[in-house]
């Protein structure tokens, strides 16, 4: 079920009223009530993911139990590699498999050697990439004593399936949302409304942002042999605001539906366009992904805490991970590669936390140099982005090659100039409201909220408006396919 | 709780109010599914020839040019299994129904209309016709299958700039695709052909069990079925997939071998269909229409 879709708007009022007329119950009831509204969310794209998520939610259960049973250090490991495996396993088995094969094909033809290896026809599981990481955390959590295990099978099941996060994160963690679901929330009318104004800005920034791009992305990542520079130097720059208002708007909608239930999810983007270098930059982009790589992969690692040549092997690993974690494609090993690349010299610069302020602290607008580094900073993203969204890196140089011609300093030219020109309106108006928050949580936060009610209805009304304008290309959330 | 809800409805109110008037207006606006769902049922009784199929057929045969009573049922993007389910609707009414005319085109296997960009279109068979169709709950409202701004151009068209949305005539026939508007025969081919070729053959085995679901109706109620391939121009006929279109063919002749009241009919490449026969690379104009019509016609006299 898309967030996006008529089948989610009729979904959540449902849930919501059934919720909340619980609320007197028993708090085993709201979260059991809970469990079996995520699962008819998940179950909505095929109803055999749900034997996978149930057989990672038990197995994790059991086995986050067993750990807290056993004090024998050997078990305890044992047991945490057995949690390793089989989600690693599963994740590895739908997501690689076919990937793994496809390359060793390749690998040995090179020898002259034909494998004809033939992949499986596998149907990846949405989400699977991030409720595998969530439960994960679990079971590390506990092996590392941070947290005990819970002896309540809903709560546990509820908090692996909690519907607004589940498909495309936040990738929460068991410390911050299992104790929600362990207490009793109460409605907070405070709560719930900023929870809509935050629904309502994420939709904007996928059905009306993120959509639109999408139009024009595909017209140049289809054909890119077919554009100028300039129009393939815009579609570019297209793809980076798509991705961006796809999967900051999914994130929106998500924590902004957790508080219609009561429920706190942590912040995922942080205005990641205002960032400094790239180092800020993974500060602030899917930040739920990056302190789970920071805090299960790259700080047992050893962190930075150890010589510089193996914090560049850790950041290099990291970054590595979180390509392939993304997808089974060279691509986004490019992509991450390209990320460490600018990375790697920060280290050395000593400047990986030159920015852990927010830009433009103390004025309206930003410095000069503020203004530079974001430019060169957003620009990065962008080149690297080209990868992340080509079919293969051969197809990825093509693009940037045709970039970099006599064309790049024509006019760029779309089928529909006019149409390219309004989501340009949209895309300024975006970041002109994220600019004024990018202080606050999200961009609608206090954004009109001191308006007196019309006007502040008339803006609300209007942004309905839009999304409803634009409704009819929607297109399925970017992160879902990892 | 109650006032954040009370709140929250009146916030809905103004939308939900737009929202059924639109609706309302929307559904007042003539268009050619109600217009092709009335004119049929003034004839029903009447009709012996009775052509299915997407827009090839619906632009490509002209019933005026056939000797006997016809009605072109086709419409744009209309697969196969919606086929079936036309047939099922009407034919318990068309007591004088001798032939079926289906169009058998390179993508009619590989393709079923929820499945595509177009599948919006399953809300002009649930608001104005009698097929009985089974998809998604938005179909049954305009304001919610389609887009705001193509809601808008819509209203904007029928109730400021009085042109309806009417675009065929009282035989069925796709009028709106004529010589004046035809577009360049030789970009549209390749990007056609493309956008016709199928990635997998995912939908092959449904759309043939509802051919054979077709013919076996048909021949159960004494009706013969002609599976024709409509004439495309080289442009499109030279860039298609060779699997697809030698699957299409096959199966068109196949049917014609294995079932006794089934003929195919394949013209893809007749070279008596030049540049000017055609409105694009694969629909015909209206004298395009004409002659398919009468080598139609030909075969439905045989």
């Amino acid at each position: 079920m898309l967030f996006n879709s008529l089948d989610f708007a009729l979904f959540l009022p449902l849930v919501f009223g059934f919720y909340w007329a619980l609320r007197n119950y028993p708090l085993r009831f709201q979260n059991a009530f809970l469990l079996l509204s995520s699962y008819v969310f998940y179950g909505w794209w095929d109803w055999r993911f749900l034997l996978l998520i149930a057989f990672s939610t038990l197995t994790d259960f059991i086995i986050g139990n067993q750990l807290s049973k056993t004090e024998n250090k050997n078990s305890r490991r044992w047991l945490l590699v057995l949690s390793l495996i089989i989600n690693l396993g599963i994740l590895g088995f739908f997501k690689y498999f076919n990937f793994f094969i496809d390359n060793i094909n390749g690998a040995f033809s090179l020898f002259g050697c034909d494998l004809s290896l033939r992949g499986l026809e596998l149907i990846l599981p949405v989400g699977i990439s991030f409720y595998t990481f969530q439960t994960l955390s679990y079971t590390i959590d506990i092996y590392n004593r941070k947290i005990s295990a819970t002896k309540n099978i809903i709560s546990f099941a509820s908090f692996v399936s909690f519907f607004p996060q589940l498909v495309a994160g936040p990738i929460e963690r068991a410390k911050h949302l299992l104790p929600q679901f362990e207490n009793r929330r109460s409605f907070n009318r405070e709560k719930a409304t900023d929870g809509l104004r935050q629904i309502l800005w994420g939709l904007f920034k996928k059905m009306v942002i993120a959509d639109q791009c999408a139009i024009f992305v595909e017209f140049c990542f289809n054909n890119p042999t077919e554009h100028s520079g300039s129009t393939l130097a815009l579609g570019a720059f297209f793809f980076a605001i798509q991705i961006y208002g796809d999967f900051s708007g999914y994130s929106d909608i998500a924590i902004g539906t957790s508080r219609l239930f009561g429920f706190e999810l942590m912040k995922n983007f942080n205005f990641p366009y205002f960032s400094r270098n790239i180092a800020e930059f993974w500060r602030r982009w899917h930040i739920s992904l990056s302190t789970w790589f920071r805090d299960y992969v790259y700080i047992p690692l050893g962190g930075s805490k150890s010589s510089k040549s193996k914090v560049v092997r850790n950041i290099l690993i990291v970054f590595l991970i979180s390509a392939l974690w993304h997808g089974a494609n060279w691509t986004f090993v490019v992509w991450g590669l390209i990320h460490a690349l600018f990375y790697i010299p920060l280290l050395y610069l000593k400047s990986t936390r030159s920015f852990t302020n927010t830009v433009a602290e103390y004025s309206i607008l930003p410095s000069l140099k503020e203004s530079f580094l974001m430019i060169v900073t957003f620009l990065i993203t962008t080149l690297a982005w080209i990868f992340f969204r080509a079919e293969s890196v051969a197809l990825a140089i093509e693009y940037l090659l045709a970039i970099f011609s006599k064309s790049l300093f024509s006019i760029p030219k779309f089928s529909n100039s006019l149409a390219s020109v309004i989501a340009l309106c949209f895309i300024l108006f975006m970041f002109v409201v994220e600019w004024l928050a990018r202080f606050d949580n999200y961009g609608l936060e206090k954004f009109a909220s001191s308006w007196k009610r019309p006007y502040r209805w008339a803006f609300y009304y209007a942004l309905i408006a839009c999304l409803l304008y634009f409704y009819g290309n929607q297109q399925e959330f970017i992160y879902f396919q990892f | 709780m109650k006032g954040y809800l009370k709140h929250f409805f009146i916030f809905l109110l103004p939308i939900a109010i737009v929202f059924i008037g639109m609706e309302f207006l929307l559904r007042n606006i003539p268009n050619g599914y109600q217009f092709k769902s009335d004119s049929m049922q003034k004839n029903i009784q009447d009709i012996e020839v009775l052509i299915l199929g997407n827009s090839h057929s619906f632009y490509g045969v002209n019933p005026e040019y056939l000797e006997v009573s016809a009605f072109n049922l086709s419409h744009v993007s209309q697969s196969l299994d919606i086929d079936l389910a036309t047939l099922h609707a009407y034919l318990p009414e068309m007591n004088l129904l001798k032939k079926l005319v289906l169009r058998l085109s390179y993508d009619s296997l590989f393709e079923v209309l929820s499945e595509t960009d177009e599948s919006w279109r399953y809300k002009d068979y649930l608001l104005y016709t009698d097929v009985d169709l089974n998809y998604k709950i938005t179909h049954y409202s305009e304001v919610l299958s389609v887009s705001l701004k193509e809601n808008i151009k819509r209203l904007y068209n029928f109730y400021v700039k009085n042109n309806d949305a009417i675009n065929c005539n009282i035989y069925g026939w796709g009028n709106d695709a004529n010589s004046n508007l035809s577009i360049d025969l030789l970009t549209t081919g390749p990007k056609v052909a493309k956008k016709h070729t199928a990635k997998t053959n995912f939908f092959l085995s449904q759309n043939l069990k509802s051919l054979n679901d077709i013919i076996k109706l048909c021949q159960q109620n004494s009706i013969e079925v002609i599976l024709v391939t409509l004439p495309g121009y080289n442009s499109y006929t030279k860039n298609l997939n060779e699997y697809q279109l030698k699957t299409t063919i096959e199966t068109g002749e196949k049917m014609d071998k294995v079932f006794e009241n089934c003929t195919y009919l394949n013209v893809l490449n007749d070279q008596r269909f030049k540049a000017e026969h055609f409105f694009d690379a694969d629909h015909l104009n209206e004298k395009g229409a004409k002659l398919f019509s009468e080598i139609l016609n030909t075969q439905l006299s045989q």
